[in-house]
């Protein structure tokens, strides 16, 4: 497995989680259950945002990852809301992580250019956050956590803030994404449609642990109550 | 609609009650038997000598004394001033002889002399030989200095500007603060309008601080940050009167010294003016005059009072006097101030 | 019951604004005044000399003038050259010392901010608790604080001495341009400290993570992001400094340069020493409008960072971690406990001696009273009017676009406490109004709740507008929003504005001076006569008592705020909750949450 993460434990308010699960390049492993159930903490645990727990073990295309901190896995997140820096431009957000890895302004520009075209943002540059909808936000976001081109990406509820036929079209953009560019992704949702249509595997969180783990064509509704 | 009425009439209300509360002092009725004074904070406060005279005064004459602190001695006149037409106050107390030219030409004071007034005042401390205003205590300053700091005291004001005493003296702002306009008057009696500047160029390098008023200026010398200080020749006798030893002197100059009177004057529209002579007269009477050194921290007025141990033993009064024009001392402190910003 | 509470509040908030505004004008009207330039009439030859000479020369020259009555225009005009030279000079130092004290502040403030609000550590609590120790005492006992601990003759100095056997004091640095600002700066740290930490602490958790996930360092983060959300209370506390440098007074000219100059002391020399009441109003609005336009600049400074972070969640606070944190706090601390504590402890130590002589005085005892009553009373005053602003701004500019709006409410800071005194006296003369404790809760309030709206206005800003306008929408009444909504939420800013107010009215001696309120005093005046009365170990006593009570103010009222971020939670439970049921969804969330959170 590409991607494995075993053993995550956290003790929060009134609920303990567990969570041990692995997911393959190219591959979506879709972690559902409704909110309160631990799943945004899962996914924070396995980028390095919190502390996985004193057993825990995370391994990346073999590396043990486990105790490296969050900004040098080369893990990517997106979260529900864009989180855009609204004092910069949409060029700047989409190009962020390029600046910081040193690159030089020219060429980041390029890319980042590149990138909004690729995501139909053709045009966008120079906006600024404040002024974009909620799904060009997103997709923004979107430009500038796949533009350092992780090897992994996680997804919080990355569209459940959008309207209907918005998050259907996103979700299948998302898999061609993947597709294009090969990470290895978990998307966390509650949205079990969205769940049945973006994974090539389930599992479902309550209270903290995971209760079942199976393929789409097995996941039925009653499970996750 | 009636939202906005209910909230207009709230309003009209709440600032009426506010000002009622405040409202026409003069409009007071007569009746009750008082003397309303304007003080400056030094005599007001409760280590001034204005509780203790009011409290006497009231005995004795049964006159009630309504004591309102101003601020400081320009505050008072300023105070009298802006309510000339209408005055509440009958008698204004801290007005001294640096700010006798004002008082003069704001004109609304009345000259008067108190029983026995030529008997116990020296006619020397009698502002342009006038009885504008009664004065009251007195003090020459004087430059403090500690005696144990363990650098030799200075004789005159041309000592002053040595070597030895290389950010040694505090000093005030002649622009804020009294003793530091004293100061500044007694180098323009000393060496002259033409002098001054020569004069404060040596002693620049000496001063150590310009403070803004006398507590933050002499206490820093309490504390010691320097040895020398410009007070009153007075000053002394508090640190022996509440047992913190004579290592404080008081240095007499050769040069002579400059002075500050305070007086009290009363207001031409007065409206309790009968009561407020008889206060006056009080004011300057051996009784009232003996509270006066130890809580004033000057000389009393009065000639035939004696002057309490803690006086007798710091404080003599200084053999030479200096007198200084005051419409030229505005100049000489506009002179002295470039001389310092050079 | 809402209404009346309501109409109050309205009340109160126009008629502080309405008063300020009647005290201004008497400062700034004499200037424009077609009288003689100085306060006395036309009796007297200074009197006629002044007008004949003209407002340009003023009392200057008034003692020449008799002489100079039939001086040449072109002498007059030099002189009047001259003056402005001279005032020009002086509000550039001021502005220079303003300017660099503010540095100093945020040099040490800015790291504060960072470590009270994101990491746990011993000593936080205290550090916090710092905030009002400036506002409360007297200037004059912060000079002295300085002075016994790093005067020529200072426990600092003198220690030195000692062991290196040197004969003079080694460093002066208190005399000096450095020693002004780093007296300032200290003392006023706290105050950027906590408008910023309020400000950090709320920081939007998403953002910072996608941040550091795209491979950027801390310092790169901060330097990038956080530096742009913190713009508007960075800018926001920095004003408050500036202005405070701005118009000080009493350490400018302790430890500033022999003879220098402040605009504060040129107004107050006119207005309280030449009696120039003309020259004072010219001067007044000189300085005023030279401070506005520091406000203006500030607050257009902070405009670029984002107004709004509304019911996100925040990253809670962790211990402190890595090798180059622990070193910064080791500096910052170092510098907090050599520039302000040790200063602030040789007062404590100082007065210390005569605490019990003080507390067995009646006046001193009634002093106490007097400062608690009014001090508490202004405070609610302040916060009345702060929060009936907020809730104005927030309607007429929700998302905190406009720019007026921010600037307007701070523009009553730009006017100093001399020019105030000066325009009280003029009315309180002319309307022959008497000095009474109200008038002095009253005027201490009008000058004060631009700092608690500012506080407030911040707070108001992170409850989310769809919360507002849920509310709006399910409410009987807009009242209703302000009571359950509003309220509720922005309790933590209006305790902590409660606090600052209160202190800053418990130190303010200049307005019972000039109030001449009989038979009243209050401890930071009581502190003031000790002073002038040689009683210095005493007043650094009384001083030591508003120092205490300050700080355990500020404590508990951090307590009664509720606990580290409480408020984020409390948002985000509501938000939750509003989809769910409404107002009164959330009132039920609020009290369960309120039992769930408080009863632990």
């Amino acid at each position: 497995m590409f991607f494995t993460a075993d053993n995550l434990h956290m003790d929060w308010e009134s609920v303990s989680i567990d969570f041990s699960g692995s997911v393959d390049s190219g591959r979506m492993l879709v972690i559902v259950g409704h909110s309160g159930s631990g799943k945004s903490t899962v996914l924070k645990m396995m980028a390095g945002l919190l502390p996985p727990g004193k057993n825990a073990r995370i391994t990346l295309d073999g590396t043990d990852i486990t105790k490296i901190p969050a900004g040098k896995r080369h893990i990517g997140m997106v979260f529900q809301s864009p989180a855009l820096f609204s004092h910069m431009r949409i060029i700047d957000n989409a190009a962020y992580s390029l600046a910081a890895a040193g690159m030089r302004r020219k060429e980041r520009y390029e890319k980042a250019s590149e990138w909004l075209a690729r995501f139909g943002l053709d045009g966008f540059e120079k906006r600024w956050p404040d002024s974009l909808s909620g799904g060009e936000a997103q997709r923004v976001s979107l430009v500038r956590t796949l533009i350092a081109e992780p090897r992994l990406v996680l997804f919080d509820e990355p569209f459940s803030a959008l309207d209907a036929p918005l998050r259907k079209k996103l979700s299948e953009e998302l898999r061609q994404w993947q597709k294009q560019l090969g990470f290895a992704g978990i998307v966390v949702t509650h949205d079990i449609e969205e769940a049945r249509a973006l994974g090539d595997e389930i599992t479902v969180m309550k209270g903290g642990r995971q209760v079942w783990s199976g393929l789409p064509a097995d996941f039925k509704e009653s499970l996750l109550v | 609609m009636k939202a906005r009425l209910l909230t207009i009439f709230l309003l009209f209300s709440v600032i009426s009650v506010v000002f009622a509360g405040g409202r026409r002092e003069s409009a007071k009725k007569n009746a009750s038997n008082e003397v309303v004074i304007y003080a400056h904070d030094s005599f007001a406060s409760e280590w001034g000598a204005g509780p203790a005279l009011c409290e006497a005064f009231e005995k004795k004459t049964g006159i009630k004394v309504n004591l309102i602190s101003v601020g400081d001695a320009v505050q008072v006149l300023s105070n009298a001033i802006l309510e000339k037409d209408a005055p509440v106050a009958d008698i204004l107390i801290g007005l001294d002889n640096n700010l006798y030219p004002k008082v003069k030409a704001a004109d609304i004071l009345e000259a008067y002399k108190p029983v026995d007034g030529d008997k116990v005042i020296d006619k020397t401390l009698l502002m342009e030989d006038g009885w504008l205003l009664v004065p009251y205590d007195w003090s020459s300053f004087a430059m403090i200095f500690d005696s144990e700091s363990g650098i030799e005291a200075p004789a005159c004001l041309e000592d002053l500007t040595k070597d030895i005493y290389r950010k040694k003296i505090i000093l005030m702002d002649p622009r804020t603060s009294t003793p530091g306009l004293g100061f500044a008057a007694w180098t323009l009696a000393v060496y002259g309008k033409d002098g001054i500047a020569d004069y404060w160029r040596s002693l620049k390098a000496n001063i150590l601080t310009m403070a803004s008023g006398w507590s933050t200026g002499y206490g820093l010398f309490t504390e010691g940050e320097a040895p020398l200080v410009i007070s009153y020749t007075t000053s002394p006798a508090y640190h022996v009167a509440y047992g913190e030893g004579d290592k404080f002197k008081a240095l007499e100059f050769t040069d002579g010294h400059t002075y500050q009177t305070e007086g009290a004057g009363l207001m031409k529209n007065a409206p309790n003016k009968d009561n407020a002579k008889k206060f006056l007269d009080f004011l300057i009477s051996a009784e009232a005059q003996e509270i006066v050194p130890e809580t004033q921290w000057m000389y009393p007025a009065n000639n035939s009072v004696e002057l309490p141990e803690s006086f007798k033993a710091v404080s003599a009064v200084p053999a030479k006097v200096l007198t200084v024009d005051m419409d030229e001392l505005d100049k000489a402190v506009e002179i002295i101030l470039a001389v310092l910003a050079e | 019951m809402k209404q009346f509470a309501a109409f109050c509040g309205t009340a109160v908030a126009v008629l502080l604004v309405l008063f300020f505004c009647v005290t201004a004008v008497s400062a700034f009207a004499p200037a424009f005044s077609g009288d003689s330039g100085t306060a006395f009439g036309t009796s007297s030859s200074m009197g006629a000399a002044s007008v004949a000479t003209g407002s340009a020369v003023g009392s200057d020259e008034s003692a020449d003038a008799a002489v100079k009555v039939a001086a040449s225009d072109t002498q007059k005009s030099d002189a009047f050259w001259r003056r402005i030279d001279k005032i020009k000079n002086i509000l550039f130092f001021t502005i220079k010392q303003a300017f660099f004290s503010t540095v100093v502040a945020l040099i040490i403030g800015l790291p504060a901010a960072f470590f009270v609000a994101c990491r746990k550590f011993p000593g936080r609590r205290f550090l916090a608790s710092l905030s009002s120790v400036s506002l409360c005492i007297p200037p004059l006992l912060i000079a002295l604080g300085y002075v016994i601990f790093f005067g020529m003759n200072g426990v600092f100095n003198r220690t030195v001495m000692a062991l290196t056997g040197a004969k003079e004091p080694p460093f002066t640095f208190l005399y000096s341009f450095a020693g002004i600002i780093i007296a300032h700066g200290f003392y006023n740290f706290p105050i950027i400290m906590r408008t910023v930490s309020d400000t950090w602490r709320n920081l939007p958790e998403d953002e910072y993570n996608a941040a550091v996930l795209s491979g950027a360092s801390k310092f790169r983060i901060f330097r990038t992001v956080t530096l742009f959300q913190l713009a508007p209370s960075i800018a926001g506390g920095s004003v408050i400094v500036f202005l405070y440098s701005f118009f000080s007074f009493v350490i400018v000219l302790l430890f500033g340069q022999a003879g220098g100059s402040t605009m504060e002391v040129e107004v107050y020399q006119a207005a309280k020493n030449t009696l120039d009441f003309k020259y004072a109003g010219q001067l007044a609005l000189t300085e005023t409008t030279a401070a506005s336009l520091f406000v203006v600049g500030y607050v257009l400074l902070g405009k670029k960072g984002r107004r709004t972070h509304a019911g996100v969640s925040s990253l809670p606070p962790v211990r402190v971690h890595g090798a180059a944190e622990y070193a910064l706090l080791a500096v910052i601390g170092g510098a907090i406990l050599l520039f302000l504590v040790l200063p602030l402890a040789a007062i404590v130590f100082t007065g210390a001696g005569e605490l019990i002589k003080l507390f067995s005085q009646r006046s001193f005892s009634t002093a106490l009273l007097n400062t608690v009553a009014t001090s508490l009373g202004s405070a609610s005053l302040c916060v009345v009017t702060a929060f009936f602003f907020a809730c104005v701004a927030r309607r007429a500019d929700p998302y905190g676009k406009s720019v007026v709006f921010r600037i307007v409410p701070l523009l009553p800071m730009a006017v100093s406490s001399i020019v105030i005194g000066f325009g009280l006296t003029n009315v309180m003369r002319r309307f022959h109004i008497a000095g009474t404790p109200v008038m002095l809760v009253i005027t201490q309030a009008a000058l004060t709740w631009p700092l608690a709206f500012q506080q407030v206005r911040g707070a108001m800003e992170r409850i989310p507008m769809t919360v507002t306008d849920v509310a709006s929408l399910l409410s009987p009444s807009r009242l209703d929003v302000i009571f359950r909504v509003q309220l509720p939420q922005t309790r933590r800013a209006l305790f902590s504005a409660f606090a600052f107010c209160a202190a800053i009215s418990a130190g303010d001696s200049n307005l019972p001076l000039i109030l001449g309120i009989p038979r009243f005093e209050t401890l930071s005046l009581y502190t003031y006569r000790l002073a002038g009365a040689y009683r210095f170990a005493a007043a650094c006593g009384s001083g030591t008592v508003l120092i205490i009570s300050s700080m355990v103010l500020f404590a508990f009222s951090d307590k009664l705020a509720g606990r580290h971020g409480a408020e984020t939670r409390m948002v985000r439970g509501f938000v939750r909750s509003f989809v769910r049921g409404g107002v009164r969804g959330a009132d039920k969330a609020r009290k369960v949450w309120r039992s769930k959170h408080m009863g632990r």
